[in-house]
């Protein structure tokens, strides 16, 4: 689903990424472990281009969206990304985060049909709606992702209302409302109080159970050994280790790897 | 106090006995249309040029607009506001030979003025928001337009709303410079009112009074308005 080939990314001086190969299926979990300071963030950052890669291409589903001239935004609609501080849109309520997005997709291909109807060029009919409908239907998606997490009577509260819990599981829902194809987490759970990162892994756990691909940059050690099909060790911009979980945690290989578990297991 | 209270008198014979009032309500109502006019026209340009100016200059055309853009903000905040008039009015309208009433150069070259401070302002506010929500949109795959439109300078104009106000209350004083080219403003008909009356003392306090009360309404309306858009912001 997503291929990464020789993916380098500098900021000025400083090589952040140093050649990075990866392939990434669908229905894979990918946990992405390392040091602070790794590129392991950048990494996942350079997945939707978030930060444009100094060289290298990204592939998703075969389209190389490292390249300038494809329409990034298209593509990015269908990679969810999930932050470390949730990024909710404070001007909106919760219910207007979610259907933001979907809202303004589903406009910009009502318009994008009727104007191929309008030359007589072929058309998806299905993409012609009236703006109630597409509300409508946004809507009834969201009220089903809230219900998801349990947050459906906060539907019409602003952001700064909540609980920093319930924000991060307000902000993954947003992203699934968009239906996407594959999920990116961003250290979703670091900037939480210690009580609250119970219940944003039970999201992503139930969502792995679903079968969605995600690819995690975490700190949560049982979290990647339970449900990681696959862990990265990342270390000064290279991919060192890439295995399955028994692997990394049980029978490390590379001595930078045992001694980052060594520091962080005890 | 005898002296100043025939001075009064003069005032008030020459406004409603000799319909001084006439010029007093036309130079109001121009005074507050050059301003409000001046205002929105300011915030639309303001904004267009701070979204320009915080556009990632990867490419080529960003840096152009990002170029013009900083060039029309150093010429504005750079010659005084009566220069302009000045320019405006007997230079650059007569050379490309359009006819236009003095009023509407005002408003014209308060508005572009304006613009050039408000940039500035909503530049300030436009960075002020936090990046992750350009982020969080972006990673939704809304454009960099839609992002800014729906949802960083909302969320900027109610940072600013305080400077905005400030910047409202000096225009409002500023137009008493539009007599240059000739418009009806506040100044004028109080200074008309005095030169017809051979008393300017009474005048001139009449249109201080006016301006102070014109300015403490102003205030008054960015204290409402500033608390309604707080409201929204912790509602339920």
């Amino acid at each position: 689903m997503i291929r990464v080939c020789n993916l380098c990314k500098q900021f000025g001086d400083n090589v952040v990424l140093d050649g990075i190969n990866l392939e990434i299926k669908k229905g894979e979990i990918v946990v992405i472990l390392g040091p602070s300071g790794s590129g392991k963030s950048t990494l996942l950052r350079c997945l939707n281009c978030m930060e444009d890669p100094t060289s290298g291409n990204i592939f998703f589903h075969d389209v190389d969206i490292a390249d300038m001239k494809v329409d990034i935004n298209v593509h990015r609609q269908k990679i969810g990304m999930v932050f470390q501080h949730f990024n909710l849109f404070k001007n909106k309520t919760v219910l207007q985060n979610m259907t933001l997005a979907p809202v303004y997709v589903a406009k910009k291909k009502c318009r994008k049909a009727k104007m191929r109807k309008f030359f007589h060029r072929s058309y998806n009919s299905e993409d012609i709606r009236t703006l109630k409908e597409i509300k409508a239907s946004a809507e009834e998606t969201a009220f089903e992702m809230l219900d998801r997490v349990g947050l459906r009577e906060k539907a019409d509260a602003y952001p700064s209302t909540l609980s920093g819990g319930q924000q991060q599981r307000v902000a993954i829902v947003r992203a699934l409302c968009m239906k996407p194809d594959v999920m990116l987490f961003d250290e979703p759970t670091s900037a939480l109080d210690p009580e609250m990162v119970g219940e944003v892994l039970d999201v992503m756990r139930s969502l792995a159970q679903e079968g969605m691909t995600m690819v995690v940059v975490t700190h949560e050690m049982g979290f990647a050994k339970e449900v990681a099909s696959r862990v990265l060790f990342i270390d000064e911009g290279i991919v060192l280790e890439d295995g399955t979980p028994a692997e990394i945690f049980d029978s490390p290989k590379a001595p930078r790897l045992k001694q980052f578990l060594e520091k962080i297991l005890t | 106090m005898g002296n100043f209270d025939r001075k009064i008198e003069i005032f008030f014979e020459y406004m409603f006995q000799k319909e001084g009032y006439n010029m007093v309500v036309e130079g109001l109502w121009n005074t507050v249309l050059i301003a409000v006019a001046g205002l929105l026209i300011g915030i639309l340009i303001g904004t267009l040029i701070a979204a320009v100016r915080v556009i990632p200059k990867y490419n080529v055309i960003p840096r152009i607009l990002n170029g013009i853009c900083s060039v029309y903000v150093s010429l504005f905040r750079g010659t005084p506001i009566v220069v302009q008039l000045l320019l405006f009015y007997y230079v650059l309208f007569p050379l490309i030979g359009v006819n236009i009433t003095s009023v509407n150069v005002s408003i014209l070259v308060f508005g572009l003025n304006s613009g050039a401070y408000i940039s500035e302002i909503m530049r300030g506010g436009i960075l002020s928001v936090d990046a992750g929500q350009m982020e969080g949109g972006r990673a939704m795959g809304l454009s960099f337009s839609a992002t800014m439109m729906k949802i960083v300078i909302p969320q900027a104009v109610k940072n600013i709303i305080p400077t905005l106000g400030n910047e409202f209350i000096a225009l409002i004083k500023e137009t008493s410079v539009v007599s240059f080219v000739g418009a009806t403003d506040l100044y004028k008909a109080f200074n008309t009112a005095g030169t017809n009356s051979y008393e300017f003392m009474v005048p001139y306090l009449a249109m201080a009074l006016i301006y102070i009360v014109m300015v403490l309404v102003i205030t008054l309306a960015i204290k409402l308005l500033e608390r309604r858009l707080r409201k929204g912001d912790k509602s339920m």
